[in-house]
Parts: C-alpha cells; structure tokens; sequence
C-alpha cells in the first residue's frame, strides 16, 4: 500500500487541527482533490481523531462526580475564608494587646523603677508594624490604632490597676462585636470608653 | 455551644471574588475532570487533582481576573496533573468510567468500543507531555499556541509532541490488531 511522507502526514494534521493559514489550505485540498493516496490518509486521520475524540468524551465524569466536587471546592473555600478572617481578627487583637502591653511596661519603667507586679497582664506577641508608645511619663500613656498600625489617639492612665482594666474592657468589647457578627442580637455594647 | 464557638464570618464585601470564583468552577469542572483524568490515567484520583488545582488559585484568587478563567483554570488543572505525575509514588486509583453497556448489543458496537478502549490503553502509555498537548489540542480544541503558553513549549516544540502521540498511537495500535 503506498504510503504519505510524515511532512504530508504533519500536514494533513495540521489542517484539521485548524492551525494552516488560508494559502495553506487551498494548496492542500488542491493537491487532495488531485491525489488519491493524500485524500485516503486524510480520511485515516480523520477516522483517528474520531476515535481518540470518543475517549476523551469517555473521560467525562457524571454529574454525581461534578456535585461531589463543587461540594468539595465549597467546604475547603469556606474552611480557608474562615481562617483567614480569624487569623485577621486575631492580628488586630495583638495588635492592640501589644500596644497597652508595651505602654503599661514603658509607663512602669519611665515611673523611676517601680517594681512591675508578676502576673498582671499576659504577655502578648507584639504585631508587625506596630508603632510602640510615643510618650514615656506619669500618668501612664499609649496610643490606639487603627488596622493600618497608624496612630489614631491616646489613653491616659492613673494607674496600672486602670490599664488593666482597659485591657480586660477591651477583651469584652471585642467579644461582643464578635458575636454581634456571629448574629446574637440584643447585647448592649458600653462604647462610651472607646 | 457558646457564641465565642460560632464559626467566624468573612466581612461581606469580600465575597466578589470568592463567588465568581466558585461559579467559574462550577462552570467548568466537568471539562477539567476530564482532562485531568486524560492527563493522570488512573495515578491519581481527578477530584483531587482538580480540587488541589483550584484551591492553589484561591489562594491567590485577587491576583486574576475570574470573569474570563477558562484558560485560568485548564493551566492550573494540567500544571498540577504533571506536578502530580513527576512525584516518586503514585498510587492507583479505581477507573470511575469503565466501559459502558452489556452484553446484547450490535457487534459494530462492540467492535467500536474495543478498539475505543484499545485507543485509551494506547493514550495512557504516552509520556505524559504528549498526552497533555494532545488532550488540549483535540478535546479542548485549543490553538497550538495557546498550548504552547498551558505547556510551556514552543510552539514548535507542541507541533512535534501532538505528531509523535498520534504516530505512537497508530503503531500500537497496529501491533494490537496484528495479535
């Protein structure tokens, strides 16, 4: 049985790839039109691709398998947005954890050596970004900021009993936004100090 | 439970993204399953090919445009497919689409799905960049250069792979109806 050349083979190919520009293809289905032997490679070709087409379809999944799959993509996207936003929260808190810490440490030192109470107030990894206290004195002085790390304000304090107070309001204050999100209604927020 | 147990929510304004995100892969699971069980055989299990795949992306999911993410979507399915295949051991995994039908049926049926599975026992033992280009170029129908881009090949490179899978398929495929 005669055989094609593999360049006519490539050619043949590429044609029903779509991927021969228009020159190309009249040249070639000229030369189909006039030789025998090109025009049944090009029918094999086509009957290859058929073939191969109904594999492919073969690999198509049911629609049991697609649903099983969106189901799949839905609990990891919930699983990874949830975390996200608690690992967000979770930086804001240090973040304003780390600069009463550091203010009610630099207060008590910049107070002529008092001797700092074990056990006061838990220590706190300090945030990235975080500015620390801008003033050292008596009374006891720290700024607030915002998510960026800017500072947006000063809390003075009288004592260290009154930070710690602060610190505890605080704690409150942010579980109660927490679960005004998380839908609990009726609770009363005392927002008079923030 | 207490109210400090409750699942935290995402701030609402965040959920552009997350939803033309999981509507783009509803949109296109099925072809991505498909080729990424055309890319994998049976080493390793689609779902979790294209679920891998589409996660990494949503991770960075404000990097990229999700109206358009077909292309998107296809790079992210094939490129973890390869990475999959390069890992040292993979196992097997059961076949979800085995032959379908019974026993009473024409035999110019029967004698077409043979040779169908004789086709994708040929596919399978291609190495996997050929059947990678040749499942985008004939199933996905995608452009030579736009499987160069998927691949990243040459253009020339991907014209040469798609030739030698299909020879490939035509010599064992004739050494099959020899025996």
């Amino acid at each position: 049985m005669p055989v094609v050349s593999e360049q006519d083979l490539e050619q043949l190919e590429a044609y029903v790839d779509g991927e021969l520009s228009t020159t190309e293809e009249d040249a070639l289905r000229a030369r189909l039109s006039a030789e025998q032997i090109l025009g049944e490679a090009m029918r094999r070709v086509r009957a290859d691709r058929d073939i191969r087409m109904a594999v492919w379809k073969g690999y198509e999944p049911s629609e049991a398998t697609v649903q099983r799959l969106a189901a799949r993509v839905d609990a990891a996207v919930d699983r990874n947005t949830n975390w996200s936003y608690r690992l967000s929260n979770l930086k804001r808190l240090s973040a304003a954890a780390a600069c009463i810490v550091l203010g009610v440490l630099i207060g008590r030192v910049g107070n002529q050596g008092a001797v700092m109470p074990s056990g006061t107030i838990a220590q706190v990894p300090v945030g990235r970004g975080v500015p620390g206290p801008t003033m050292v004195s008596n009374p006891i002085e720290f700024p607030i900021v915002n998510e960026q790390g800017q500072s947006v304000g000063v809390q003075r304090f009288q004592s260290l009993r009154e930070a710690q107070d602060f610190v505890d309001e605080l704690n409150r204050f942010h579980r109660m936004q927490e679960q005004i999100r998380n839908g609990g209604g009726q609770i009363f927020v005392p927002i008079e100090r923030f | 439970m207490s109210t400090d147990e409750k699942p935290a929510q995402p701030p609402e304004n965040s959920g552009d993204n997350v939803a033309l995100f999981e509507e783009a892969v509803r949109v296109n699971s099925k072809r991505l399953l498909a080729i990424a069980r055309a890319i994998v055989g049976t080493r390793a299990s689609p779902e979790d090919v294209v679920q891998q795949a589409v996660m990494n992306l949503f991770q960075h999911r404000d990097r990229y445009d999700w109206r358009e993410p077909g292309g998107l979507l296809r790079r992210a399915v094939v490129n973890e497919s390869l990475r999959l295949l390069r890992q040292p051991k993979m196992s097997i995994v059961a076949d979800d689409h085995p032959a379908r039908g019974g026993g009473d049926e024409p035999s110019g049926e029967m004698d077409q799905r043979e040779t169908v599975a004789k086709v994708r026992a040929a596919i399978e033992k291609l190495p996997e960049h050929y059947r990678s280009a040749l499942v985008l170029c004939e199933y996905e129908q995608m452009p030579y250069a736009e499987i160069a881009r998927t691949l990243g090949a040459s253009v020339p490179q991907i014209k040469t792979w798609i030739h030698r899978a299909r020879r490939q398929l035509a010599v064992t495929l004739k050494e099959f109806a020899q025996t």
